[in-house]
């Protein structure tokens, strides 16, 4: 008999309940977006953000305790060791090995071109890798510096080049260089006839600079295997306490703070990792990407939780005039059931079921409406689908309740208060 | 079975030269008991409907008790209170009361599925529906059914229960002839069946059937 009347109710007001509908579809909708864009946001702010470079340098230990004695670092940075070239595959076997979006080797050495000396730096391009895990990758500076545009010719393929070269642009209108053409470097240990592939525009210092692949700069500089930075770019989450408390020193944290550290994808967890496969080496953190990332992830996450909370407000407010005005056209029927006996308890749960089941009606078609919602928003802000996280359906469900509830208060303190002698008299 | 009011009475705040208040029901002492039908009469306004809720509970006396076998229903809590009412005193509102999703037969079985889940009063209800005479709408709609209908089926609905006390709020009001006689003798019967029966109305012809009629006149209640 209660379903038979909570039937009739939603049949007898379809017009009333399909407005709640709708404005809980309203509310769920945002809220279905919003979170989980805000969900996402962090892999496509981090994967937007990565096009502009490495977010972690890692260095021999020895040069970077010479930097920090001397506070210098960037161009007057001290060469005095190296590190192994086939340590660079560890890398990705660290526990964070999918955070790792890209990485590349890095030597410099200085060359004479056509009686002029030009710095030349050597490093991986589109370098196929085979790492002992069995996956199969290329890594490199095609990836690392994707923003580079490219003025004449085009990006330099080891395998297609091997003895290929790419010239800042600053530079090749200093030599009057062009791409097609074949330049030779020359040190104290070898002379390289290479073909200038292509002309490139950092809008940095890299524009004063040659740029080719890491063995030809090895053998110029006579060093070997070896290379004096790698650069990475990694995918992390934002720094919070916990993560400056480990940079400053990992050993001061708790096992379990130590843990949580660990197996979260701070850019700090990340270096400490890449410590442990490469000992030799200092991982550090490009302070100023990390903490933009971080900055930008929170504001963004901070926009769509605001975003959610006036929408699903704006949902209450809606909720609470239309289940009042609900309760209003039928005073007489529930001043009816009181009259007759019925529990103030009794006569709330038929109500709040008529008002919950339009809810989930409401609910559902707003999540399908709001997976709609995060898709136009993902394809015209970041250019590629969201992706539906699981743990939204949970949340968006247990705030359209709450929602849903807290916006029929008014009308369920309005029924309390009804008097059945009054209603029933026309009054 | 006794239900009796102990100078209750009924206020209401108004502004006007003498007083903050306007007395609906002035201090009024009353009882009934079980077998008998009395009858209010009154004009529209005089008091009789305040009267009539205060006794069947559903409004608060200003002053005053009402008792029902000796329990204060006032002092009681508000579901207490819900339960008593519901399972000892039958109240027939004014005017047409359905509930429109339900059948005739689901409307009258509505007071005792309240408080009970099984189908024990299906076969009392189809009793009470031939009691009043309406069978052949046993599985109708209140909106397709006439005033005389409806009446018939809030009496069902309040002895659905089988209470002690029937208070019925104008259970004539808008019916015919034929049909007002046909409810006051069903009154009547259910007087002969120890029930006690207390109509407030207008209508004249509601004191043949009573053994007792007051008259309520602005807030006073004479014998």
């Amino acid at each position: 008999m209660f379903l038979r009347m909570v039937k009739g109710a939603l049949t007898r007001q379809k017009g009333k309940m399909v407005m709640i509908a709708f404005t809980i579809l309203l509310g769920a909708s945002l809220a279905t977006a919003m979170l989980n864009i805000m969900f996402d946001v962090g892999d496509k702010v981090n994967q937007e953000l990565k096009a502009y470079g490495a977010n972690i340098i890692v260095k021999p230990k020895d040069n970077s305790v010479l930097e920090d004695l001397y506070e210098v670092d960037g161009e007057d940075e001290i060469q005095s060791s190296y590190l192994q070239e086939n340590e660079i595959g560890k890398i990705k076997t660290i526990f964070w090995t999918y955070s790792i979006v890209d990485f590349a080797p890095f030597l410099e050495t200085t060359a004479d071109v056509n009686g002029t000396a030009v710095t030349v730096t050597g490093s991986w391009f589109n370098h196929h890798l085979s790492l002992p895990s069995g996956e199969e990758l290329d890594a490199g500076i095609v990836g690392l510096r994707s923003w580079w545009d490219i003025e004449d010719g085009q990006w330099l393929d080891e395998k297609v080049n091997p003895d290929g070269i790419m010239v800042g642009t600053t530079l090749a209108q200093t030599l009057g260089i062009r791409a097609g053409d074949r330049i030779t470097l020359t040190t104290d240990n070898a002379s390289k006839n290479l073909l200038v592939v292509g002309i490139y525009n950092s809008g940095a210092d890299d524009d004063d600079q040659m740029i080719t692949n890491l063995d030809i700069v090895q053998e110029l500089a006579n060093t070997g295997d070896l290379i004096s930075s790698i650069e990475v770019s990694a995918l992390t989450s934002p720094d919070d306490e916990l993560a400056q408390k480990a940079a400053r020193d990992p050993m001061s944290l708790s096992v379990s703070e130590y843990e949580v550290w660990y197996c979260t994808a701070y850019v700090s967890s990340i270096c400490y990792q890449i410590q442990e496969v490469i000992p030799d080496a200092v991982a550090s953190p490009v302070r100023q990407v990390a903490d933009s990332e971080g900055a930008i992830m929170e504001k963004t996450q901070l926009l769509m939780i605001l975003i959610t909370i006036l929408s699903l407000l704006g949902s209450a407010l809606g909720i609470s005039n239309l289940v009042t005005a609900s309760v209003m056209e039928r005073s007489n029927e529930i001043g009816l059931l009181k009259a007759i006996g019925a529990k103030d308890g009794a006569v709330s749960s038929l109500v709040l079921t008529e008002i919950l089941i339009t809810a989930v009606i409401g609910g559902i078609a707003g999540y399908f409406v709001g997976y709609g919602f995060a898709q136009i928003i993902g394809k015209s802000v970041f250019d590629s689908s969201i992706e539906m996280k699981p743990i939204v359906i949970p949340i968006v469900s247990v705030l359209i309740i709450l929602v849903t509830l807290a916006g029929s208060i008014p009308a369920i303190r309005m029924l309390l208060k009804m008097k059945p002698a009054e209603v029933l008299h026309g009054r | 079975m006794i239900l009796k009011a102990e100078s209750i009475s009924r206020k209401y705040p108004r502004l006007s030269a003498n007083s903050n208040f306007f007395y609906a029901v002035k201090a009024t002492d009353f009882e009934i008991k079980e077998g008998e039908v009395i009858a209010i009469m009154g004009r529209s306004g005089s008091g009789k409907t305040t009267f009539l809720n205060m006794l069947g509970g559903l409004l608060t006396p200003s002053e005053g008790k009402v008792t029902l076998d000796g329990t204060d229903i006032y002092s009681l809590s508000d579901n207490e209170r819900s339960k008593l009412i519901n399972s000892n005193i039958g109240i027939v509102p004014q005017g047409q009361s359905g509930i429109d999703s339900l059948t005739v037969t689901e409307n009258i079985l509505l007071p005792y599925c309240l408080y009970h889940k099984d189908n024990e009063a299906d076969k009392y209800a189809k009793e009470l529906i031939k009691f009043v005479g309406i069978e052949d709408i046993a599985d109708c709609y209140p909106s397709q059914m006439s005033g005389g209908e409806l009446r018939r089926m809030a009496i069902a609905r309040a002895l659905i229960n089988r209470p002690g006390i029937i208070l019925a709020d104008e259970p004539t009001g808008d019916l015919d002839d034929e049909s007002t006689r046909s409810v006051l003798e069903l009154f009547r019967r259910l007087a002969q069946d120890k029930v006690a029966v207390l109509m407030v109305t207008h209508d004249e012809l509601a004191g043949n059937y009573a053994d007792c009629i007051y008259k309520m006149d602005a807030g006073t209640l004479t014998g």
